[in-house]
């Protein structure tokens, strides 16, 4: 009689342990899966951040605000623009900056948004110190009055780096 | 005799089944909602996408995304007060930053409709499911016909695309999509480029009044757009302007240009809880345009005199002769830069799509303008790369 009560106990001991291992792997799958999940969440939004950048790059490189033709920048454009940062917003977006700089020289030199100046090689729209992320691709920009001759202006083409970039939220 | 640990096992083994069960169904239920919704993201994400590349390329393309997941709801809203174009779906709205003319479907065709304005291209994608488009011209005055023909142009070009955008004419109740061989040989319905080949006939045609069935749109041109069925309506332009109709609603809706009819015809007389898509359409067209526009002729301007300002440095510092063609552009730069303002000026208003008075003037400024920066590209200031 008492080895039978004995077994009986033993056998809702095992059950009890069997649960236990049971609701272990439960909760080691609930954890597993959600952790997955979140860092399934976390890639797609590091990728839809750097599609972001790639499409506001893209948008730059052919947007008729900034260039002259297929990814050449028109000097006059971009020195036009870097006035009219809340107007270039409506139209790229808000948080988008652009900065473009000639090659041709190491020294920064900015342009003036009042005035047309051959000598500058540096401009910049909506460009503040922000935390940002931003792709940077070599382009050309036209100068309009690249070579002046007694007889007339010829234009000239140089080599440039635009940086398209977004601020972080906050 | 069943024992009280068989009883136990039982009991045990119900509860555990029950709520492994129980987890199982609702972990699985939740997962495949998350999934639907994530998938329904993802091709909102890359219907903007594309539409943008289509915008900023002109390269067409077809998109069939949205067939892959069931939406309940496809729509288009604008939002107020800057005029962007939302897709609305189910899973929530996505905004765009460039024009869009859109018209509902499962398999879209993605095209760019461009206006040349000489010194400024303006575009819109448009995304449009297969339609045919259908025409009714009762007034065939050359203003009208020019018109019509323009706003055709601007249509998507489906040739070798799938879903079409096809064209026909309705003269009363006969629809006639193929035109004597002129659109090909197998007598398809009629792409655009073939349309595009049809002559101004001599008089007009009877108001449409053939059944049109879905996918169908008719765009009526008329003296009288009171009675038109379905669609819009158009009344003959006078210098360049006119008053448009939609069917069942009672407002009057001022065209300027072809796109406007575009928008017009592309919306039609659909409605949905955003009101008629006809009307949203032309209402985003011109927001976008005084926007986009507005911005470019005030950038332009400035560009203008600045160029201007550079050329009289030059001449007077001796760099330039000032008998020479360059020198000549500086007061051609500054006449532009002075249209240029007068166009900023009249799209800074918020209604100047409204107002007839408005829409001639800035017409003739932007015909003007054209003008000028033609005379600067023949004048070899603003070089062809």
């Amino acid at each position: 009689m008492k080895t039978k009560k004995l077994a009986g106990q033993m056998g809702i001991m095992e059950y009890m342990l069997m649960t236990v291992f049971i609701m272990v792997i439960i909760v080691m799958l609930v954890f597993f899966f959600s952790g997955w999940q979140i860092s399934q969440t976390q890639m797609q939004g590091s990728r839809v951040k750097s599609e972001n950048l790639l499409s506001n790059l893209k948008n730059v490189m052919y947007s008729p605000l900034f260039i002259r033709d297929d990814s050449m920048f028109d000097d006059a454009k971009l020195t036009a623009l870097q006035g009219k940062c809340e107007k270039v917003k409506e139209v790229l977006g808000a948080d988008v900056f652009i900065e473009v700089k000639t090659l041709e020289k190491v020294a920064e030199i900015p342009c003036d948004p009042h005035r047309y100046d051959i000598n500058c090689n540096y401009w910049s729209i909506c460009r503040r110190d922000a935390p940002h992320s931003a792709l940077v691709m070599p382009v050309n920009v036209y100068r309009n009055m690249g070579n002046v001759l007694a007889s007339g202006i010829l234009g000239r083409v140089d080599l440039a780096i635009v940086k398209v970039g977004v601020y972080e939220s906050q | 005799m069943v024992s009280a640990f068989q009883v136990f096992k039982m009991l045990f083994g119900l509860i555990i089944s029950g709520f492994v069960l129980y987890f199982l169904v609702f972990y699985a239920g939740s997962y495949s909602q998350t999934q639907t919704e994530s998938q329904q993201v993802i091709i909102l994400k890359n219907f903007e996408d594309l539409a943008k590349d289509v915008y900023y390329t002109g390269n067409p393309s077809p998109f069939g995304d949205f067939k892959r997941v069931e939406f309940s709801m496809l729509s288009l809203e604008i939002r107020e007060p800057e005029g962007n174009a939302q897709v609305v779906a189910d899973i929530g709205k996505v905004t765009l930053t460039v024009p869009l003319f859109f018209r509902p479907g499962d398999e879209l065709f993605i095209d760019r409709a461009t206006m040349d304005l000489g010194w400024w291209e303006f575009h819109v994608a448009e995304a449009m499911p297969e339609t045919k488009v259908i025409l009714n011209p009762m007034e065939v005055g050359p203003e009208s016909w020019s018109y019509m023909k323009e706003a055709v142009r601007m249509m998507p070009s489906s040739i070798g695309f799938e879903p079409k955008v096809t064209f026909g004419l309705c003269d009363g109740d006969v629809i006639v999509e193929d035109f004597l061989g002129l659109c090909g040989p197998s007598s398809d319905p009629c792409e655009k480029e073939y349309f595009l080949r049809i002559s101004r006939p001599d008089t007009g045609m009877s108001r449409c009044t053939a059944q049109l069935p879905e996918g169908y749109i008719l765009a009526t041109i008329a003296r009288d757009c009171s009675n038109v069925q379905s669609g819009a309506c158009f009344e003959p332009p006078s210098v360049g302007t006119g008053n448009a109709h939609i069917a069942g609603s009672t407002k009057t809706y001022l065209y300027h240009d072809a796109m406007d009819w575009v928008a017009l015809i592309i919306g039609g007389s659909r409605s949905d809880i955003y009101g008629f898509a006809g009307e949203n359409l032309w209402r985003h067209k011109n927001k976008m345009f005084g926007t986009e526009v507005g911005l470019a002729a005030e950038m332009m301007a400035e560009r203008a005199r600045m160029l201007a300002t550079a050329i009289e440095d030059e001449v007077n510092r001796g760099g330039l002769l000032p008998d020479s063609q360059s020198a000549d552009c500086k007061q051609l730069y500054l006449d532009l830069g002075t249209v240029l303002d007068v166009i900023t000026d009249a799209l800074s208003l918020d209604d100047y799509h409204t107002a007839f008075a408005s829409v001639r003037q800035l017409n003739e400024k932007l015909a003007e303008a054209e003008a000028m920066h033609n005379g600067l590209v023949n004048k070899g200031c603003e070089p062809i790369t």
